[in-house]
């Protein structure tokens, strides 16, 4: 009987956490940020500084879309990011912290390009990483310098199956992604 | 230093328990002559094993492998084909035995040791982790906070494998004193790295103390033996290489610039190194870094004119400091040796905001 109400604690708790969007636009008071999901996903409820999103669960695919401030823009690398620094080279200090964070893992570059996020130049880094089990993921990886705030969204799912599903409909939500400060 | 890869291997390095110290082995045990907790040790340690092939951690390098295999079947020849070693495309200068007796050499230990005497020395001394069963005998210890206790059995067991890898080196016929300046090599790292470097290193003891312990012993052996530099620098090209290459992408500029400021051991890379070491300074970005970075670019174009990624160096150099015709050079000069650069639409974009239109 204990077990099964610890069960069941644990089974709503994970439940509360996430919640249906619908068609409008979330917002991020704390971070001031916005964005349009894609459609018939569903967004983590827990307050914090980033609008996260999924449609099949969070070990599935993920876009998570934050802003930090710009001097610990990389706190991995425990460098900050300015203005100076070319979308390029932002690019490289985004894909050190993914390597920085990924430990052994070794995160392969498949694509480094210009791209904008809300409406300013940056990056959009495509990478693949395998995970401790075996499951290979890929990964979209946007960034923007924008005033004092480094902007970034992340799409992470499955390399089978998932990725290319759910790609456009991701990129149409990035798309829509803005930043109010 | 970044301690973040010790952690994934701590996982499968430290495992369960028991009370008694268990006795070295005297040959290669087979997994069925084991008992059945040291077996699930071993087992722990094969699944970490695996799962550093899974993420790809493993540098692929079996040449490197062969070469440090036989040196470690030199020093350990009643353990031959039990030992066996695995690079890891990391800056950290460190090694770390599994229960099972696989070695990870860090790409970083490679490129600060100088010769193949000072490599056999981290050998030995790992291949004694094994042979005295440390990761089994720790296992009492695997999840449980750091304590006095627990510090101090990390310490001694240090200790042993210095002293009795020591031993390993002399019967092999290298030079005991390489044993010590392997040692002087960690030292180096802690001075630099600081207290980062002493929180992945609680267990072991101070360095510095362990220097003059491994020098006084080294003294009561007679001092020469072989060190073979020359064999060591070409086995070891291409994981130096990989070592700084990570460091540089991981945004370790301490580390590159301890390696390569010192001209000796620059030398042992491939002639587009100043482009290593101008990155270096790059990010470093302290006064008078610009000046620096940009002098190593240049030495680099100057010796290793088709290295592409010296003239992509040099282009964003010169953009961000609006001299936009020396820009526009070295950037196209950078896709003609590199068309398919993945970062090609970046370098594009920087010549068509230079030149107002496509390259």
């Amino acid at each position: 009987m204990r077990t099964l109400a610890v069960a069941v604690l644990l089974l709503s708790g994970c439940v509360q956490h996430w919640g249906r969007v619908g068609a409008e636009t979330v917002v991020s008071r704390e971070a001031a940020l916005e964005i349009r999901a894609p459609a018939g996903w569903v967004r983590s409820l827990v307050p914090e500084d980033v609008l996260s999103f999924t449609r099949d669960g969070p070990g599935i695919q993920l876009l998570v879309c934050g802003a930090r401030e710009l001097d610990r823009a990389f706190p991995a690398l425990e460098r900050g990011a300015d203005e100076s620094l070319l979308p390029s080279e932002l690019a490289e200090l985004a894909l050190g912290e993914l390597k920085t964070r990924a430990g052994l893992s070794v995160i392969e570059v498949l694509g480094s390009e210009p791209a904008k996020l809300a409406g300013r130049d940056g990056f959009r880094l495509y990478v693949r990483h395998t995970d401790a089990s075996g499951l290979r993921f890929d990964s979209l990886l946007w960034g923007v310098v924008d005033g004092e705030r480094y902007l970034r969204a992340w799409y992470r799912a499955p390399t089978l199956h998932y990725f290319e599903r759910d790609r456009v409909a991701v990129e149409r939500s990035v798309a829509t992604f803005r930043a109010h400060r | 230093m970044r301690a973040l890869a010790l952690a994934v291997i701590a996982a499968g390095f430290v495992a369960c328990h028991t009370a008694a110290e268990p006795a070295p082995f005297e040959l290669s045990p087979a997994l069925d002559e084991l008992d059945p907790a040291e077996r699930r040790v071993w087992s722990s340690a094969r699944r970490t094993a695996q799962m550093i092939e899974r993420i790809g951690g493993v540098l692929p390098d079996p040449e490197l492998e062969a070469y440090a295999t036989d040196i470690l079947t030199a020093l350990f020849p009643e353990f031959a084909g039990a030992l066996r070693v695995r690079v890891l495309a990391q800056p950290v200068v460190n090694a770390i035995t599994l229960a099972d007796g696989s070695i990870y050499l860090f790409t970083g230990v490679v490129a600060r040791m100088e010769n193949e005497a000072q490599l056999a020395a981290v050998l030995a001394h790992e291949g004694v982790h094994f042979t005295h069963r440390h990761a089994y005998g720790d296992r009492a210890h695997a999840r449980a906070p750091l304590t006095d206790s627990t510090r101090r059995r990390g310490r001694d067991q240090e200790r042993e494998a210095d002293r009795l890898g020591l031993e390993r080196l002399v019967a092999a016929g290298y030079a005991p004193g390489e044993a010590v300046r392997a040692l002087e090599h960690l030292v180096e790292i802690e001075e630099l790295y600081g207290a980062e470097f002493q929180g992945s290193q609680a267990t072991h003891p101070a360095s510095v103390r362990r220097v003059e312990d491994l020098a006084a012993l080294a003294a009561l052996h007679a001092q020469e033996g072989r060190t073979a530099e020359a064999e060591y620098l070409r086995r070891t090209a291409r994981a130096r290489v990989a070592g700084i290459e990570e460091g540089l992408a991981r945004f370790d500029h301490r580390f590159v610039l301890l390696e390569l400021e010192d001209g000796v051991a620059a030398n042992a890379y491939p002639r587009h190194v100043d482009y290593f070491l101008g990155e270096a300074y790059r990010l470093r970005g302290e006064e008078g870094d610009e000046a620096l970075a940009e002098a190593a670019y240049l030495r680099a174009v100057e010796r290793s004119p088709a290295f592409p990624r010296a003239h992509r160096a040099l282009g964003r150099h010169y953009l961000k400091r609006g001299r936009p015709e020396l820009a526009a050079r070295h950037l196209r000069r950078y896709l003609a040796l590199a068309p398919d650069a993945l970062d090609r639409a970046f370098v594009e974009a920087n010549l068509e905001g230079i030149e107002g239109g496509p390259p």
